[in-house]
């Protein structure tokens, strides 16, 4: 397994923890869960960055944390995305889109170009 | 491990970043055993890949917490100001619902803090600005004391030998403000005054020149090319600013001068109290041949530059040495002679330092009494708003919260007020230089700049802190449930009305202080003018005439000059006489050693002075001057005749006691005098010589027949009009030299009355401080005594069922207000009487406990208590009391 994951850029992270908020209030755990659950392991997340990424996030005022009770009743720290969160998530998710279109149009490409 | 509930209310204080990132971590990690564990792990095997995944805790955690504090700094900041925007919102919008609050709190404050910035504008100016020289506060002036004599004066030769022997200074100059010159061969013949001062005068004060060159050492000599400069608002108005003066030639008493420099702008040449602002400057060596200049005349004043580190202390000490020395080599000039010396700051200020010291704590008596009735006025409106406050407690605003809401409302209406009281000492300042407050040097240098706009400033946000501290802690102490209860009308507590009570025997006790201080001035005002000047000025006209020694090189050229224009004047229809003399009875008198032929010579130490005045033999019957003994001059005590004398009384009682001086001989000892025996033939009342306050030296007069005269006053009585007078004058003098010009032409009033114009400003202030204080001290007494009795209504209301009178409610009310004044004035009383000691130098005439002063205050306030109370008490005895108790 960690043969083959692939190291991720802080800005990535930043990224993959704002989607994994976009369907509601996450714990830290939830995050990493979703993360690690959604790419079957591919992506090599040390735990601990992603909650230095969660409070860098909450610096730059793009998530909110709120102390709540977890599903089996502790109390823990939950993360939600800001409105401004919300749109950083947008552009950026626009931005890889456009950035892994054309990787993906070299890369695949089968004849030369003229 | 602490429970969560403890931390909570832990964060409540204090956001506890390490704790919540500890349970943060510690979270994750049992999740994820538990997760793990869910899926077969055993549990060890579970921690441990947790722990893994984890990664570096400590490394974590120091980026997390780094990030976390930056956070919070900036939301900290954020906060303080939104908070801080939304307290002057608030304050603005509850100020704009209560405009008659907020009018009276805003003129009020402005009134305080208007008096303050126009003071301390005048402060700032005089006291607090350096002086316009290079390092001013090495620069000092020095004078040599003899026995006997009390001006601050050096004579040349001693300045010569002072600064070729000291070692203290880096250098020592001299100057004499008070010449003046016949201005000829530019249009009209005009008078100019000048300054002369030594070579090194301006290269010590560290003064340049706008155009040309200043006054240097080799300008400084009696053969030098005869050089003059000129003050720069001379050089605009006279010479309209033409740069081509430089090089230009101008005759001074007829002898010609080349203009080599313009002074700069803003800066005198010197700033010492009574210093005239000369026209233009000269080189003091070019007259050092006149007998005015020998080493028994000190006639200038001394300016030194102590060496960097010397103390003046020092630096006389090395002057007391030199004195020493030359105490031994000219046994007679210079017998007794000392070094004295001063700050140049200090000689700059010393007449008006104790009068703005008075009026600065004058003003800030009225921002005390104007802080004490603003929250007087807070305070009654925030009675109004418990209710408010209640709410907004209950609603989860904090003490904090409030007491800052409370004060930032008075600080907005503070800095309102400021903005109106700046403009107040705008117009003040105007005024008061429009008065031309006479004595008061650096007359220029009192303006709104900014330094008195940053006073301003830090003023008004004090007095918003003051007057608003009180009410802010008041408000703070809301009791909720009680306030609530009480439907926001509620008694307020006892504390506040003894709070408000406390306020206002405060302010009571300072206006008493306050009018005490300008019944005292009023007094020493009114004895002043009461003063007997010794003759009758009312209908003299006095202008002073000058022949310069250019085109009247010899006394007798002069005499006959002055003999035709006295003919021609006395010739004149209207004027009932017209006499001449060296001095007006109230001018500066020349000064000279005298010695009774019937006394031996005193120690050449202790040479007595006296005043002493040539004047024409109708002088005395002019100005209407008293014989006391003898007789007065007359036509025959002519040139060649035996030489005569009059003398004053003091003369008279101080070297004759009581023996008869008719017939006794003296000699005056100035050396300008050819030095004879003179009988004293006659007695005269004194005049005030050397100003009204002080009694006068005593005065030696001389008839002009017999001495040298090359000007002096012309004095007529007569009933026209003053500037018809002065249109003869000048058309007599005319035909006689059209050269002469003549000058300070003005009334003996009005001469007398420039000396009260000092005491004059100073009283005026003082009253008009006094009056806002009382003013406001009556204001805060009605808005006490007015609030109580709406307090009060229902009780009223119960005293009047239960058969109280009309009398008794009036009583009551009324009598509540007195004893407040009471025991303001009380208070007022004793701080003034400690306090008034310093107002001595100030006084004239009257003792600091003059009782009538204290006791005309003391009435005063009662007096004004009384009527302030008399519209609420009367409100009071309308009560209904049916109205009153059902109001509930």
């Amino acid at each position: 397994m960690a043969s083959s994951a692939v190291d991720v850029l802080q800005g990535t992270l930043d990224v993959l923890v704002l989607k994994a908020l976009s369907w509601g209030p996450r714990h830290g755990h939830g995050v990493a869960r979703v993360i690690r659950d959604t790419t079957s392991g591919t992506l090599d997340v040390t735990d601990g960055s992603l909650y230095v990424a969660l409070h860098r996030l909450e610096e730059r005022g793009l998530v909110e944390s709120e102390w709540g009770l977890s599903d089996k009743g502790k109390r823990a720290r939950f993360y939600e995305l800001t409105a401004a969160g919300r749109q950083h998530l947008k552009s950026e998710i626009a931005a890889w889109q456009r950035y892994a279109q054309s990787v993906t149009r070299l890369l695949m490409a089968t004849t030369q170009p003229a | 491990m602490p429970s969560p509930t403890w931390r909570r209310y832990l964060r409540f204080w204090r956001t506890d970043v390490d704790a919540d990132l500890d349970e943060e971590f510690r979270f994750h990690v049992d999740a994820e055993v538990e997760y793990l564990v869910a899926r077969g792990w055993s549990a060890e095997a579970a921690r441990d890949e947790a722990l893994r995944a984890f990664g570096d805790v400590n490394a974590f955690r120091r980026d997390a917490r780094a990030a976390d504090a930056r956070r919070m700094e900036r939301t900290q900041r954020r906060e303080h100001f939104t908070v801080l925007a939304q307290d002057i919102r608030f304050a603005l919008r509850s100020l704009r619902r209560q405009p008659a609050f907020t009018a009276i709190a805003v003129i009020t404050l402005a009134l305080g803090i208007g008096a303050n910035t126009a003071i301390f504008s005048v402060v700032n100016g005089v006291l607090l600005k350096p002086l316009p020289y290079r390092e001013p506060n090495r620069l000092v002036m020095l004078w040599e004391t003899m026995p006997g004599g009390d001006r601050p004066l050096l004579s040349y030769p001693n300045y010569l030998d002072w600064r070729q022997r000291q070692r203290a200074f880096d250098d020592i100059a001299v100057y004499n403000p008070f010449p003046s010159f016949t201005m000829t061969g530019q249009g009209d013949a005009e008078d100019v005054g000048a300054s002369l001062v030594t070579g090194n005068y301006f290269q010590l004060l560290g003064v340049h020149a706008a155009l040309g060159r200043l006054l240097v050492p080799r300008d400084d000599s009696l053969g030098a090319p005869r050089v003059a400069v000129l003050r720069n608002g001379f050089f605009q108005s006279r010479f309209a600013g033409d740069p081509s003066v430089i090089g230009r030639t101008l005759l001074l008493d007829n002898v010609a001068y080349t203009v080599v420099g313009v002074l700069e702008p803003d800066v005198r040449v010197s700033y010492r109290a009574g210093d005239a602002e000369p026209d233009i400057v000269l080189p003091l060596g070019l007259f050092v041949k006149e007998p005015m200049y020998q080493r028994d005349s000190p006639v200038l004043f001394g300016v030194g530059r102590l060496k960097p580190g010397v103390s003046l202390e020092r630096g006389l000490a090395d002057l007391q040495r030199v004195s020493a020395e030359l105490r031994v080599e000219y046994p007679k000039e210079d017998a007794g002679m000392g070094a004295a010396g001063a700050p140049m700051m200090y000689m700059v200020a010393r007449f008006i330092k104790p009068r703005l010291t008075m009026l600065t704590v004058a003003v800030a008596f009225v921002l005390l009494i104007a802080c004490a009735n603003v929250a007087n006025l807070v305070l009654s409106r925030s009675a109004a708003r418990r209710r408010e406050f209640a709410v907004r407690t209950a609603l989860g605003a904090g003490r904090a919260r409030i007491v800052r809401q409370v004060l930032t409302e008075s600080v907005v209406l503070a800095l309102a007020g400021g903005v109106l009281g700046v403009g107040i000492a705008l117009v003040g300042v105007k005024l008061l230089l429009a008065i031309d407050p006479h004595g008061v040097p650096r007359v220029a240098d009192i303006t709104v700049n900014h330094t008195v706009l940053l006073f301003a400033f830090a003023m008004s946000v004090l007095t918003g802190v003051l007057s608003g501290l009180v009410p802010a802690i008041n408000s703070g102490n809301t009791q909720l449930v009680n306030a609530l209860k009480e439907g926001g009308r509620g008694t307020s507590g006892a504390t506040k009305q003894g709070t408000r009570a406390i306020l206002t025997v405060a302010e009571v006790a300072l206006a008493v202080v306050l009018l005490t201080a300008s019944g005292l001035l009023l007094r020493s005002f009114a004895k002043l003018t009461a003063i007997d000047p010794g003759f009758q000025p009312s209908h003299v006209v006095g202008a002073v005439v000058r022949l310069s020694s250019g085109k009247y090189p010899t006394a007798d050229r002069s005499r006959r000059a002055l003999d035709e224009l006295l003919v021609r004047v006395r010739a004149l229809p209207g004027l009932e006489s017209a006499t001449m003399g060296s001095s007006t009875p109230i001018s500066p008198h020349a000064q000279s050693s005298v010695t009774f032929e019937s006394r031996p010579e005193p120690d050449p130490g202790k040479r007595p002075l006296v005043n002493t005045a040539v004047v024409e033999p109708n002088f005395f019957a002019t100005l209407r001057i008293p014989v006391a003994l003898g007789r007065p001059f007359t036509p025959s005590d002519a040139a060649g005749q035996p030489q005569v004398a009059v003398i004053s009384e003091r003369v008279a009682t101080k070297y004759f006691a009581n023996a008869n001086p008719i017939g006794a001989r003296l000699e005056l000892g100035q050396s300008s005098h050819p030095t004879a025996w003179r009988t004293i033939v006659g007695v005269v009342k004194d005049t005030r010589t050397d100003g009204l306050r002080d009694q006068p030296r005593g005065t030696v007069y001389l008839p002009r027949a017999q001495e040298e005269l090359s000007g002096g006053w012309l004095m007529v009585r007569s009933t026209l009009p003053t500037d018809q007078i002065a249109r003869l004058l000048r058309a007599s003098l005319r035909e006689v030299d059209r050269d002469v010009p003549l000058v300070r032409v003005q009334t003996m009033d009005a001469a007398l009355d420039e000396e009260l114009q000092g005491s004059r400003v100073s009283m005026l202030l003082l009253t008009i401080f006094a009056a806002v204080a009382l003013a406001l001290a009556s204001v805060g007494i009605y808005g006490v005594i007015s609030y109580n009795v709406t307090q009060r209504t229902t009780e009223i209301g119960v005293r009047v069922a239960l058969g109280a009178q009309r009398r008794d409610v009036l009583g009551l009310v009324v009598g509540q207000a007195m004893a407040m004044a009471a025991v303001g004035v009380g208070i007022g009383v004793l701080l003034a009487l400690w306090g008034s000691r310093s107002l001595r130098a100030m006084l004239f005439g009257v003792g600091p406990h003059d009782p009538l002063a204290l006791g005309g205050a003391s009435l005063f306030l009662l007096v004004i208590a009384l009527v302030a109370a008399l519209a609420p008490a009367l409100r009071a005895t309308q009560i209904d009391p049916t109205v009153a108790m059902r109001s509930d």
